[in-house]
């Protein structure tokens, strides 16, 4: 996958941006797609990207997603790999941001919005804050600690008074 | 990939963003999750901007639910019982109401909009809002000038006004709407796609108040653009009085309801075509209302406080009625008679309480109240933090050089990783204000934070001002990293006051050698590695080299030499401002003697009159007695008047800064400058100064360049036409702008060293790369100049090598 981002980029044209993710992996990709990350796009208007851009916080796999979502969403028909078609739509990258974030476990899910917000795309951290906030829809707070792996710190007492306050939002 | 998953990895700053996103029920329901979750869900910020995301109508999806609100009496006092009418839930069973309401004395439920029920009264001046999620009342004054007659023809859309005025700008906005028509009391006003419907009553029949007598026409008032229109009545087949009127905004489309004793009619009203359609059905007790293309009846049982259950469930397509304007209902049913119900859509709960309307009247920020004094204080803050925050800042090293007097000061480092907000020159209560400051600043800013710095000034009698105390008293939570000037006995008396701060996080910066060693005392106490942790910067940062500085920092410690370089100013009596405490243009006898002690004299920028003799006189000083000289700014403008004065011998030479009427004008006010407001008119930042003359001592320092780049900070210049009078008799413009109209650099070329520079040289100079001319000034000063001067020429110019120190600085960031 890594090979495929950074092999498709190659002939788009434009500076090549190589970012490097905490287990080492390298991503080639150009300017236009990296500068999507706010954080990366500083950096270049600092020139200070000439020896890659190191992303101690983000794992490959992780980096990977990254790189395809910003592929898709440059505008770069060159940018689109061969699982991709060439023209990306608005309607095919709404289906492949569905697909991206449905797809989705919790931990990966997660580390997608670390990673964004990290790097400060905010159009992908805007997607998948929201695919979390779908998934509390219609939860109870049991369900949701189980969900998302949190620990209930409340007395029983002050869970029964805080359920009492919003006992309109429990009917249904 | 990590194999277990914990929500802790989540910091609350994402939780937060992620709360924002869902819809208020989930989020009500998600504060009983733990108490971080409730923490946020329960802040008024999260619950603002929650509301503006979620509880203001949004054109583009047309999700919003719909509120059931039955008005009846129990116990003699009226209540509203508000039921929720979710239609994207139709087959649920058993709901009881979001709340009831205990309607105050006098008023009634006139409108429901961006989560709030509004109450008002026609017989007080009070307007309640309530949120019916949270069960918070606010009682809001009217519209302040209306008087008793407009008032009843107006409240109506200064009530509705509310979702527009109070919600947006706070506080009311008046809309005033003349026109023909009596607007009926006690009709409901119905807000239909932003536009107001009013019903009227016929414009013949109003002799007496309470005779409505025939219906008018329907008013539309869009409150946006304060237009009305109005729709001929249908004919309802009664008189007004006869009846109670319920309106309704069905999707977009405005629907009365018409009940009189015996029959309900429904109307669709031809103000847009309804789409969304209601009636009750007498025999079987149940409210039918369709939206789109399903149908939804709703059991609303037979007692008057309709506590009973109410079902809504979704009929089938068959049972789809077809109907026209008007359904008439065979009975009525018994309960309709008291009691008072109406259907209002569009509705979203919201988590905003009503409460933070209530000072908006004259606070424009959702701030929380505070004394009146800092309030603009904050505001001010506020204002410079947000403003950065939207300003997307470079790496400016310079940037921090524009300290312009202001309380506030912004400066940015590379965006994302750092911002910093400086707040100095507070003292006494403005440090309470700072605490302040620092707690509205954590409850706005998460993930925000906070470095507290104090001075501990070591008097003789040990004693730490109260105010360091108290401050630190007030923020005891809120800092997280201090840097503290301290002397040994107080650290303990101030680690006990601050002690629930992280003590680890307390750095003690005493008197040292020399300055360079403050980092390399920081660097000993760990402050670097506790920085970047709070920051959570650590991965990222690499292990400073700091070789060059602690050379420098030693070899700082074998200079015994002095270079005594007198300071002319009249801000010298703050040791902060200049370098040298020095009261020269009072000439008093010790500060003249200081002045012909000194190995050199700098004549630094500054504004206004007072000293600008003393300064003179120092020039002149130094320029008769081949004292080496640098004036700056203002400095080199004197030493213009100066040489004007007893050179040129034109007594009353002057700058027009301080003799507008002199009738030899050296130095005058730039054209693109004004000297009205002092405000914004300076030339300021980096400009491009060309040499003339290529073997002055300012261009030899430079290292023989055509031009260099220096930052300006001034509004008046040497007057071009006296330019060539200055050559003639031996003060030399040595560089100018590329018009060459402004002078920038002067030089007595027989004089050991005197040069004065429009611009800043101070601005670019850097530990690593002092500026040329103060390498010159302290040369010259110490009788070095030659071999500096040769150097210079060896070396090729300095601008190369400071762009060559900058390439590793930036790639380290980089990495």
């Amino acid at each position: 996958m890594a090979a495929a981002a950074a092999e498709a980029t190659t002939d788009g044209g434009g500076k090549m941006i190589i970012l490097i993710s905490a287990d080492g992996k390298r991503f080639e990709v150009t300017e236009a797609v990296a500068s999507q990350s706010q954080l990366i796009s500083n950096m270049i208007e600092d020139d200070c990207t000439e020896n890659g851009v190191r992303l101690p916080n983000v794992d490959g796999d992780i980096l990977t997603m990254v790189v395809d979502y910003c592929n898709m969403h440059a505008g770069d028909a060159a940018a689109a790999g061969d699982t991709m078609k060439a023209s990306s739509t608005e309607e095919e990258l709404k289906k492949f941001d569905a697909e991206l974030v449905q797809a989705l476990e919790n931990p990966v899910l997660f580390k997608l919005i670390l990673a964004a917000n990290f790097l400060n795309i905010k159009s992908l951290l805007d997607m998948t804050c929201q695919r979390v906030a779908d998934m509390m829809s219609g939860k109870t707070p049991e369900q949701m600690r189980e969900t998302f792996s949190i620990e209930n710190d409340f007395t029983p007492e002050e869970e029964a008074a805080i359920r009492q306050e919003n006992a309109w939002a429990f009917d249904d | 990939m990590a194999a277990v998953f914990c929500g802790d990895m989540i910091p609350v700053e994402l939780w937060w963003e992620i709360l924002l996103r869902a819809p208020t029920k989930d989020v009500a329901r998600s504060s009983c999750v733990s108490t971080q979750w409730r923490g946020i869900v329960s802040d008024p910020s999260f619950r603002k901007l929650h509301h503006d995301r979620h509880a203001v109508p949004n054109l583009n999806d047309g999700i919003s639910d719909t509120l059931l609100v039955a008005t009846s009496d129990v116990d003699g006092e009226s209540v509203s019982s508000v039921f929720p009418a979710a239609l994207v839930s139709p087959a649920v069973t058993g709901q009881a109401p979001i709340c009831r309401v205990n309607n105050p004395y006098g008023y009634s439920l006139t409108n429901v909009c961006n989560g709030f029920l509004c109450f008002a009264s026609w017989s007080r001046a009070k307007v309640i809002v309530c949120n019916p999620v949270t069960g918070e009342k606010l009682a809001l004054p009217r519209a302040p000038h209306l008087g008793l007659e407009k008032r009843r023809r107006y409240s109506r859309p200064v009530t509705f006004a509310l979702g527009y005025t109070l919600a947006a700008a706070g506080g009311w906005r008046q809309h005033p709407f003349p026109h023909p028509y009596r607007v009926v009391q006690n009709t409901p006003t119905i807000v239909v796609g932003g536009k107001i419907c009013m019903l009227t009553a016929n414009p013949a029949s109003h002799q007496h108040p309470n005779d409505v007598g025939k219906p008018g026409p329907v008013m539309v008032v869009d409150v946006a653009s304060e237009e009305y229109r109005t729709y001929n009545p249908a004919d309802y087949g009664c008189l007004w009085a006869d009846m109670a009127v319920s309106g309704f905004e069905l999707h977009g489309r405005l629907c009365l309801a018409i009940r009189s004793d015996t029959e309900i009619h429904f109307w669709k009203m031809p103000v847009e075509e309804i789409s969304m359609r209601a009636w009750l059905d007498g025999d079987t007790h149940t409210l039918c209302y369709g939206v789109d293309n399903k149908l939804y009846s709703r059991y609303v049982g037979t007692t008057m406080t309709m506590t009973t259950s109410l079902a809504a469930r979704c009929l089938s397509p068959t049972e789809v009625m077809s109907w026209d304007c008007k359904i008439r209902l065979p009975t009525t049913p018994p309960w309709l008679v008291s009691c008072n119900w109406n259907i209002y859509t569009g509705y979203r709960p919201s988590l905003l309480s009503p409460l933070t309307f209530a000072s908006q009247q004259d606070n424009n920020d959702d701030d929380e109240d505070e004394g009146d004094e800092s309030r603009p204080f904050v505001r001010r803050l506020l204002c410079a933090l947000r403003h950065q925050k939207s300003q997307k800042r470079r790496m400016s090293p310079t940037s921090t050089d524009h300290t312009n007097g202001k309380r506030n000061e912004r400066s940015g480092t590379t965006d994302r990783y750092t911002t910093r907000v400086k707040v100095h020159k507070l003292i006494g209560a403005s440090r309470d204000m700072l605490a302040y400051y620092l707690t509205v600043v954590r409850q706005k800013q998460q993930g925000r934070r906070v470095v507290a710095q104090s001075l501990i000034s070591v008097s003789s009698s040990g004693e730490n001002p109260p105010g360091v105390r108290r401050s630190h008293r007030r923020q005891i939570n809120l800092p997280e990293i201090g840097l503290q000037a301290l002397a040994g006995g107080i650290r303990q008396r101030v680690d006990a006051v601050i002690r629930a701060a992280h003590v680890a996080n307390i750095f003690t910066l005493y008197d040292v050698s020399n300055i360079w060693r403050v980092p390399l005392l920081l660097r000993d106490q760990k402050a670097d590695q506790a920085i970047l942790k709070v920051l959570n910067l650590e991965s990222v940062a690499e292990e400073p080299n700091l070789e060059e500085w602690m050379a420098r920092a030693d070899l700082y410690d074998t200079l015994h030499e002095t270079v005594r370089i007198a300071m002319v100013g009249k801000y010298t009596g703050v040791s902060d401002t200049y370098l040298s405490v020095m009261k020269a243009p009072d000439a008093y006898s010790t500060a003249w003697s200081l002045l012909r002690g000194a190995d050199g004299i700098l004549v630094p920028g500054g504004f206004g009159e007072r000293g600008v003799e003393g300064k003179i006189l120092a020039t002149k000083h130094a320029r008769e007695n081949d004292v080496p000289f640098l004036g700056i700014c203002l400095g080199m403008q004197l030493a213009v008047v100066e040489f004007a004065c007893h050179v040129l011998k034109l007594p009353d030479a002057n700058s027009t800064e301080f003799d507008a009427k002199t009738e030899n004008p050296c130095v005058i006010i730039m054209p693109e400058c004004s000297n009205e407001g002092k405000g914004g008119t300076m030339r300021r930042g980096s400009k491009r100064t060309f040499f003339k003359v290529a073997n002055s001592k300012s261009a030899k320092l430079y290292g023989s360049v055509n031009h260099i780049d220096e930052r300006f900070r001034h509004r008046y210049q040497v007057n071009p036409n006296v330019v060539q009078l200055f050559e003639n008799n031996g003060l030399q413009v040595v560089g100018t702008d590329k018009t060459g109209e402004i002078v920038q650099i002067v030089e007595i070329p027989n004089h050991r060293f005197f040069v004065g520079v429009q611009f800043h040289p101070e601005f670019m100079s850097r530990p690593s790369k002092p500026s040329a001319l103060f390498v010159g000034l302290i040369a010259a000063s110490c009788g070095q100049l030659d071999g500096v001067l040769q150097d210079a020429a060896c070396n090729h110019e300095p601008q190369q090598n400071q762009r060559a120190e900058k390439r590793p600085a930036a790639s380290d960031l980089g990495d």
